[in-house]
């Protein structure tokens, strides 16, 4: 890069090797603005396609793009102006096993342009075991953030807890909706379903039913074992509903077939008997507003008082509809969704819901604005759920292009050996006091010794708290150590006896899936190891056992990630300092590290019937802090 | 169609825009497509607001240079491609700008700015101008004043940048806040007199200071080829400057002024960002602008923003332009 660096920065520069995680909204300006400091090898990998959505900040794409992979058009694009740069494209996800710790090695330096926590997590992990210097950076609107990680000498990324999704009691989403939000995790669950009978009833050879846990999963009917709703009418509404199509697999397939996916049969279904259903629950409704069954005939007669309508009232999606348009959109979205399965049916089991397909949105909309009439929750417009649903977060080219910009300084500093000059850096929506708009650390903020991840110390460890008789060795694997702790491919010991317990190899464990951790001895105190093989990563959990009473809203396990002074009686204030202290005050002391984290706090609730509704996307609310 | 029905956001421009709608709401969308722009001087930092711009969808984009690309140009200025050196900046600059968004209205204009009548500045809502000199600069201000146009400012000097903004304009700015360029040049900046903060000082305006001393001298902006002349120059005016403001050494460190040299890609899309989003901010109802002049100080990674003032006098003035356009106006 002549004319700016001096020659040896420039040659330092154009013999390293860059891995760009991401080619969206960040990883697209990262990538312009690597070619243009001089950066003539680059990998560049993204698992994702073009939308319109992304055209109005993600620039190397066109509207002639829409549809093919991010990776390969950015590298197109780029090359057109570039073309003396080394660039290699992967249309992959980077949670994959191919890319293993030896690939990452022949990296000299990582940038994390990722929208989720998980991926980030992953590559934060790799990063560390491959010893190969991270930079992190995300936005939120008009703020952002990029932070360099360097093991050893700074925090990772998992060195402060990260904001879990929102999530909802099954029973509230299921049974007992008070918020919009609920009306419309309940809709998009539907949608799965509603998919679900098309599958069964088109395909021929069905070998679905081994989907039915996953379906369990994401159920919307009416939650017969809710705690709140004991006593004689529960158990008699039990009964007089056996039948029911929708609480036991074989007749789903029956009851599905035999309404052929009429629009206002399934209307009726959900909307009249399932909620008539409910009413029988009598206990539901001592201290709540009953909801008032819905006919698909009765909606003409149904004179609604004047919509309400939202303030700025410019686009047609944020006209709130009414009731009549929602019956008629929810047929006709299922009509279409019904011809956009047959066709895909040979390839595709499931329609994957998504916010930028139009019937599924007009579905989610048109449903969850019914629920909302019918459990008397005030409706929104389709432009509010698409937020909702699809957990959008506003993105525009100017933020992104300021925060790619810090990431190449950051990138320079790093690759130069210049390593003292590296901040983490926050834009700024508004200025500060100080009139600052760009704000950096005044300096590297130092790894933090009880980090479960980049911790130097032997053995860290997590406290899990859990009822070793309900937890079995799935949940422990699927919501414990994958979704929770982030595992690829976690293999499970008993420290005390030695034992493994759960490898990764397929066959080994299958057979134990199913038993509880008291059948593998695990008790109060017991203290497991975890390994995972992709992640180089390993630790402790140590096990505290604790009966489950069968409270509403109590959640199967809570993960406590260890400081070294264990606090009992955690506070929202503590809570607080911890999350709003790391921007500015690290120059002076605090003692952060008398602050207990609890992951999941109280509301993640995993059991054989209470399960969680969890949303999808997961937005990286670290921004949070700057506001 | 009527006129309402014109003004609204349409269903495909709703879709293309949904993540910033979801930002700044659909009244400065509407804002946004009735805006036209003229950007001036098609080195990085144009190139970067234009981009920005061009993608955010307002109405129309000039773009306003009568140069050749040069060979360097290229390494900060995403527009061009290879095979455009020895062409008009701008019109090599329209090809990618235009396949940014087919829906806005980009042209290019060869001509110089001083070879434009005064009333062609008043087709435009916006005016961005970079790589130019401080005497077109505060020509191009005045002109902004006259026809009450929003005036932008903002330029690279390697890794170093700033922006001067002039919205001229009493809705949203405290009047003593809409001071032009030539009153940003004559600020009495002061250090902070805490001795303890002084390490973290922003010597920023100094540097700027010295950096349009430079321009006034040579006529151009600090160059690697021209290194060891320049980096005397900037020596001297260094001294000069901290005498003149008569602050100590240690506020300016030699380091600063090493990496000043030419157009750094990544400083050019924070100044031209910057200014594309004040751009965008200025259109909404609840704007307020506490800072006319922002600094991007290299070393450190920090982007601030000042308020230079200045008294409400009124005076006449007299603006000339290529000796052939005399306008005098109120200031």
């Amino acid at each position: 890069m002549s004319g700016i660096l001096n020659d040896d920065i420039i040659l330092v520069v154009q013999s390293k090797k860059v891995l760009l995680v991401g080619a969206g909204g960040i990883g697209c300006e990262v990538l312009k603005s690597l070619v243009q400091s001089g950066f003539k090898n680059i990998e560049i990998i993204d698992l994702d396609t073009i939308d319109v959505s992304n055209l109005n900040r993600q620039f190397l794409f066109r509207k002639e793009h829409v549809g093919k992979s991010k990776s390969e058009v950015a590298k197109q694009s780029i090359s057109q102006h570039y073309p003396a740069v080394n660039i290699t494209a992967h249309h992959r996800s980077i949670i994959d096993s191919e890319f293993d710790i030896n690939w990452f090695k022949k990296f000299d330096l990582v940038i994390n342009a990722l929208d989720n926590i998980a991926a980030r997590i992953h590559v934060n992990r790799m990063c560390l075991a491959a010893e190969i210097p991270l930079i992190e950076s995300g936005t939120r609107g008009y703020e952002g953030q990029v932070e360099p990680i360097i093991k050893g000498q700074t925090k990772c990324y998992e060195c402060e807890p990260k904001e879990k999704p929102r999530t909802f009691p099954s029973c509230t989403i299921r049974n007992t909706p008070s918020e919009p939000i609920h009306c419309i995790v309940w809709a998009k669950h539907l949608f799965k379903k509603i998919t679900y009978y098309f599958n069964i009833y088109f395909s021929i050879c069905s070998q679905l039913f081994g989907e039915e846990d996953q379906l369990g999963e994401n159920d919307v009917s009416p939650d017969t074992e809710d705690p709140e709703a004991t006593g004689g009418a529960a158990n008699a509404a039990l009964i007089s509903n056996s039948g029911d199509g929708l609480l036991n697999r074989k007749s789903t397939r029956e009851w599905a077939k035999e309404c052929n996916y009429d629009p206002q049969k399934l209307f009726h279904k959900f909307f009249y008997e399932d909620i008539q259903y409910l009413l029988s629950l009598h206990d539901l409704w001592n201290k709540r507003k009953r909801p008032k069954p819905l006919k698909f005939e009765e909606i003409q007669d149904i004179s609604e008082q004047s919509v309400t309508s939202s303030t700025d009232e410019c686009l047609k999606d944020q006209k709130i509809w009414s009731l009549q348009q929602c019956a008629e959109i929810f047929c006709e979205s299922i009509v279409k969704l019904r011809e956009k399965f047959i066709s895909v049916q040979d390839t595709e089991k499931f329609l994957i819901w998504d916010k930028d397909d139009k019937n599924a949105m007009d579905f989610v909309a048109s449903c969850s604005n019914i629920r909302s009439h019918i459990f008397d929750i005030l409706r929104k417009s389709r432009y509010d759920i698409k937020s909702m649903a699809g957990n959008i977060i506003p993105a525009i080219a100017t933020a992104n292009a300021m925060v790619a910009s810090l990431v190449i300084f950051q990138a320079i500093y790093l690759v130069t050996k210049n390593q003292t000059s590296c901040r983490t850096v926050y834009l700024r929506r508004e200025s500060n006091h100080k009139g600052e708009i760009i704000t950096p650390e005044r300096d590297l903020l130092p790894p933090k010794v009880t980090c479960l991840i980049c911790s130097s110390s032997s053995n860290p460890q997590v406290t899990l708290i859990v009822d070793v008789r309900k937890m079995t060795l799935k949940q422990l694997e699927e919501e414990v150590l994958k979704k929770s702790l982030n595992l690829i491919e976690p293999e499970v010991t008993v420290s005390e006896t030695s034992t493994v317990i759960l490898t990764s190899e397929d066959e080994f464990s299958k057979e134990y899936l199913d038993r509880t951790l008291t059948e593998f001895s695990i008790k109060d105190g017991t203290l497991i190891h975890v390994n995972d093989f992709l992640q180089t990563c390993e630790f402790f959990i140590r096990i505290t056992d604790r009966n489950i009473e069968n409270k509403r809203e109590e959640a199967l396990f809570e993960i406590v990630r260890h400081t070294e002074i264990i606090v009992q009686n955690e506070n929202e204030n503590d809570k607080e300092k911890f999350n709003g202290s790391a921007e500015e005050k690290n120059n002076e002391d605090e003692d952060e590290d008398v602050l207990i984290l609890i992951e999941n706090g109280n509301d993640n609730l995993i059991s054989g019937k209470r399960k969680m509704e969890n949303d999808d996307f997961v937005p990286d609310k670290k921004l949070k802090s700057l506001i | 169609m009527n006129s309402v029905e014109q003004n609204n956001i349409t269903e495909e421009e709703a879709e293309l825009y949904d993540r910033q709608i979801r930002l700044w709401g659909a009244n400065v969308q509407k804002a946004l497509r009735n805006l036209k722009i003229l950007v001036i001087g098609l080195k990085g930092v144009a190139a970067e607001i234009s981009k920005n711009l061009i993608l955010s969808g307002v109405k129309s984009i000039t773009m306003m240079d009568p140069e050749k690309v040069v060979e360097g140009d290229i390494n900060s200025q995403y527009f061009f491609y290879p095979e455009d050196v020895g062409q008009n900046r701008a019109q090599a600059s329209l090809k990618a700008a235009q396949i940014l968004n087919p829906n806005v209205v980009v042209r290019a204009d060869m001509s110089s700015p001083l070879d434009k009548s005064i009333s062609y500045y008043s087709n435009f809502d916006v005016i961005c101008v970079t790589n130019q000199s401080p005497e077109v600069i505060i020509c191009l201000n005045d002109i902004c004043k006259l026809y009450k146009i929003k005036f932008f400012n903002g330029d690279s000097f390697g890794m170093f940048g700033y922006i001067f903004e002039d919205l001229n304009e009493t809705e949203h700015v405290n009047p003593q806040e809409q001071v032009s360029f030539q009153t940003a040049l004559n600020h009495k900046w002061t250090p902070n007199t805490s001795i303890k903060k002084r390490k973290y000082e922003d010597p920023s305006y100094l540097i700027f200071k010295i950096l349009i001393d430079f321009y006034v001298i040579h006529d151009r902006k600090p160059s690697r080829n021209t290194y060891e002349h320049d980096s005397l120059t900037l020596t001297k005016l260094r001294k000069a400057i901290l005498n003149k403001f008569n602050v100590e050494e240690d506020i300016l460190p030699m380091e600063y002024l090493s990496n000043v040299y030419g157009e750094f890609g990544p400083t050019c899309s924070i100044i031209g960002a910057m200014i594309a989003q004040q751009v965008v901010k200025s259109l909404s109802d609840d704007f307020v602008s506490p800072h006319n002049l922002y600094f991007f100080n290299h070393l450190r990674c920090q982007l601030t923003g000042i308020t230079v003032s200045g008294e409400l006098i009124s005076q006449k003035k007299e603006i000339i332009i290529n000796s052939e356009n005399v306008v005098e106006l109120e200031v």
